[in-house]
């Protein structure tokens, strides 16, 4: 009796985080943030500084999480996690060279630099002006995409 | 009726299914067929809302760039480790006294290797300061010779030979002579556009050919995004 109530009350919770925008807002934030942080490390790793190309890219990105988070509140808060999350992964992978036994002498210095040219290739003017892209998004998403975010899409199609 | 290529039924595009769909363990799960579905075929084969449709294409551009990061990042790391493994040798080293005792001349020759698969890294500098040790004591000043601007790519597994003569003064009084060379390597690599990277080795040798230890890898100046450099790292 008390296992069935268990799985009643897990079943309950499944069912509410599917119903959640929640889960889904998280998982657009991750997606936000990994694919700035991929577009910035093709540039970063190769030219180091992100070309207009890289640039327009991360706007586009923006412009779509911003869309998908649909509310301004929403999406200024997407974005400080995306940016979070973009800027934690881009570090780490310029980083962990030095970390490891494939570092040279004073590999560190090399660590710092990449951490210097992340910072300054994404503070202040292209974090503003994704802020700002962001903010327009959610206008854009909250005008023309109103319906939520179907996490189960891949279950039943829709009538 | 449609069937996919497993022979299942597929509903026509519109049409919901009539049977339930089972429910599944955890959202994420909804995650994996991105990785092994085309976005393009899924779209065409079931309605999603517009919400979804964008929170795919997300998806797809973080793929797509995710998977066009890795030869990028892959190179970024054989960079650190190329840049760690090059090698500096002093292959032969002629020292002859001329017609004053006190002054002898040297020929010495260096080949610099790059022993990695990396491409990328060019020597742009070489700069050697040399100072003779005899009886443990330090019988010349230090000499900086003279600097060789040369522009060598460091290719996987070709020997760059760097080769320069220099005088010096000799006594036949001295004992178990040193030959200690501290040479700077100005390295030319994707980082130039915000600072220059230099390698130095120290090279003792008794008048043989050595190989030569590298003893720091640093950064010299460092310049913003719009060029113009400024200050050290």
């Amino acid at each position: 009796m008390e296992e069935e109530q268990e799985e009643s009350d897990i079943q309950k919770v499944l069912e509410r985080v599917r119903k959640s925008e929640i889960p889904g807002e998280i998982v657009i934030v991750i997606l936000w943030g990994a694919s700035i942080a991929t577009i910035f490390t093709n540039a970063l790793f190769q030219n180091p500084y992100p070309t207009i190309v890289h640039y327009s890219l991360v706007f586009i990105v923006c412009l779509i999480g911003g869309a998908l988070m649909r509310e301004i509140g929403k999406a200024l808060l997407g974005f400080f996690g995306a940016m979070g999350v973009a800027v934690t992964i881009m570090i780490a992978l310029s980083s962990s060279p030095a970390l490891s036994t494939l570092s040279p002498q004073g590999g560190a210095f090399i660590q710092s630099l990449m951490i210097l040219i992340i910072l300054r290739s994404t503070f202040p003017i292209p974090f503003i002006a994704y802020l700002v892209t962001s903010m327009f998004g959610a206008l854009l998403g909250d005008r023309y995409l109103e319906e939520p975010i179907e996490l189960g899409w891949t279950e039943t199609a829709k009538t | 009726m449609v069937h996919d290529s497993n022979g299942q039924h597929l509903a026509p595009r519109g049409v919901a299914e009539k049977a339930p769909a089972p429910v599944r363990e955890g959202w994420w799960m909804t995650l994996i067929p991105l990785w092994t579905w085309s976005v393009g075929e899924l779209l065409m084969r079931r309605r999603v809302s517009k919400r979804t449709a964008l929170a795919l294409v997300l998806a797809v551009i973080t793929m797509t760039s995710s998977v066009l990061a890795v030869p990028t990042t892959t190179n970024y790391f054989q960079f650190f480790n190329s840049l760690a493994q090059i090698q500096l040798n002093i292959t032969s080293f002629h020292y002859r006294t001329i017609t004053n005792p006190s002054e002898a001349i040297a020929n010495i020759s260096f080949t610099i290797l790059n022993p990695t698969e990396y491409r990328g890294i060019t020597m742009q500098l070489f700069e050697p300061i040399v100072i003779v040790l005899a009886s443990n004591q330090t019988v010349t000043s230090p000499l900086g010779l003279s600097l060789a601007q040369q522009r060598s790519p460091l290719d996987p597994g070709k020997n760059v030979p760097f080769a320069f003569p220099f005088n010096s003064t000799w006594s036949q009084s001295w004992q178990n002579t040193e030959f200690v060379f501290t040479i700077q390597l100005g390295l030319s690599t994707f980082l130039d556009q915000a600072a220059s990277i230099v390698a130095t080795y120290q090279c003792v040798s008794n008048g043989t050919p050595v190989a030569c230890e590298q003893a720091a890898v640093s950064i010299q100046g460092t310049a913003s995004p719009g060029g113009g450099r400024a200050g050290g790292v």
